[in-house]
C-alpha cells in the first residue's frame, strides 16, 4: 500500500520535476528591477545570473537524463553562490556555505526520480568500400584523360568502370579482381601522371592501353562466365533434390 | 539453456524517501528563497541610499 503510494508519489514528481525550482529564485526578478531603477549593477548582474542558472538548472532537470540531478545541482550551487555574492552582498565565505546548501538540497529534493539512460553516440559513418574507393579513383583517371584530351585512356578508364559496376552487383566477386584492379588502377595512373607531367606518350603506349583495355573486357567476361556457372550448379542441385524427393 | 536474465530492477525507493524531499526543499528554502529575499531587500534599499 505504502509502496504504491510512493510510487504514484514518484511519479507525479517526475511529471513536474524541476518546475520548482524558478518559484524559490524569483524574489530575483524584483530585485533586479529594484536594483536597476536604483542604478546598482551588482544587485542586477547577480539577480539575473541567479535567475538565469536557476533557469537553466530547471531545463536541465526536465531533460530527465542520468546525471542531470547531478549537474542541476552543481548550477543551482552557481546559482546561489553568484545571487549571494553579487545581489545579496554577502561577502566571501556565506556564499560558499549557501551554494553548498542549494546544491544537497537540490540533490535531495530530486532524490529518487528516474532518470534515463542518454542517448547512445552516433555511429562514426561507415569507410568507403574498395569499390568506392576504386570508383573514385576511376573518376580521377576520367577527369585526367578529358583534361589531356586522351581519348584511350578515356576507353581504358570506362572499361574498369564497366568492371567496377559488375563488381557492385556482385561483391562477393572482388577478391578475383582486386590484383587486376590494383595492377590497373595503380598502372594507369602512373601513365596518366606522366602525361599530365608533360611526357611524350612512347609508341608502345597505345598497344599498353589496347591491352589494359582487353583485359578489363575478359575479366568481364570470365566474372559472368563464373555467376552462369553458378547458376548452372545451382539448377543442377535443385533439380536433382527435386527429384530425390519425389516431386 | 535457459536465457540468463542480466538485467536486475532497481532497488525499490526507501519508504522515508519524501522525508528526504522536505529536507532538500527545507535546505532549498533557507539557501536559495533566503539569497533571493536578501538580494530583494538591498534592491529596495538601493532606492533610497
Amino acid at each position: 500500500m505504502a509502496d504504491n503510494v510512493l510510487k504514484g508519489w514518484i511519479g507525479l514528481r517526475t511529471r513536474a520535476r524541476g518546475f520548482g525550482l524558478p518559484f524559490f529564485a524569483s524574489p530575483l526578478i524584483p530585485a533586479a528591477l529594484l536594483g536597476a531603477i536604483g542604478g546598482d549593477e551588482m544587485i542586477v548582474a547577480g539577480s539575473a545570473l541567479g535567475f538565469g542558472l536557476t533557469m537553466l538548472a530547471a531545463r536541465v532537470l526536465r531533460r530527465g537524463r542520468r546525471g542531470d540531478t547531478d549537474l542541476a545541482a552543481w548550477i543551482m550551487a552557481a546559482a546561489t553562490g553568484s545571487a549571494a555574492g553579487l545581489a545579496a552582498g554577502m561577502g566571501v565565505i556565506f556564499p560558499f556555505v549557501l551554494a553548498t546548501g542549494a546544491f544537497f538540497g537540490t540533490r535531495m529534493s530530486f532524490q529518487a526520480l528516474p532518470e534515463t539512460a542518454p542517448p547512445p553516440p552516433p555511429v562514426p559513418p561507415t569507410p568507403p568500400g574498395p569499390i568506392e574507393l576504386a570508383r573514385e579513383r576511376v573518376a580521377r583517371l576520367e577527369g585526367t584523360a578529358m583534361r589531356l584530351n586522351e581519348p584511350r585512356v578515356l576507353g581504358v578508364a570506362q572499361a574498369m568502370r564497366g568492371v567496377l559496376d559488375d563488381l557492385s552487383e556482385r561483391p562477393e566477386r572482388l577478391p578475383q579482381a582486386r590484383r587486376f584492379l590494383s595492377v590497373h588502377l595503380d598502372g594507369l595512373e602512373r601513365i596518366t601522371e606522366r602525361l599530365e607531367g608533360g611526357a611524350a606518350p612512347p609508341e608502345r603506349l597505345p598497344a599498353l592501353l589496347e591491352d589494359l583495355s582487353r583485359t578489363a573486357g575478359e575479366l568481364r567476361e570470365r566474372l559472368r562466365r563464373e555467376e552462369t556457372e553458378a547458376l548452372d550448379i545451382q539448377v543442377k542441385v535443385m533439380s536433382d533434390r527435386l527429384r530425390e524427393e519425389g516431386y | 539453456m535457459t536465457p540468463r536474465n542480466d538485467r536486475s530492477d532497481p532497488p525499490p525507493p526507501a519508504l522515508y524517501t519524501p522525508l528526504v524531499w522536505a529536507g532538500g526543499g527545507l535546505l532549498l528554502t533557507v539557501t536559495v528563497w533566503f539569497t533571493s529575499m536578501v538580494a530583494l531587500f538591498r534592491g529596495f534599499g538601493s532606492l533610497f541610499f
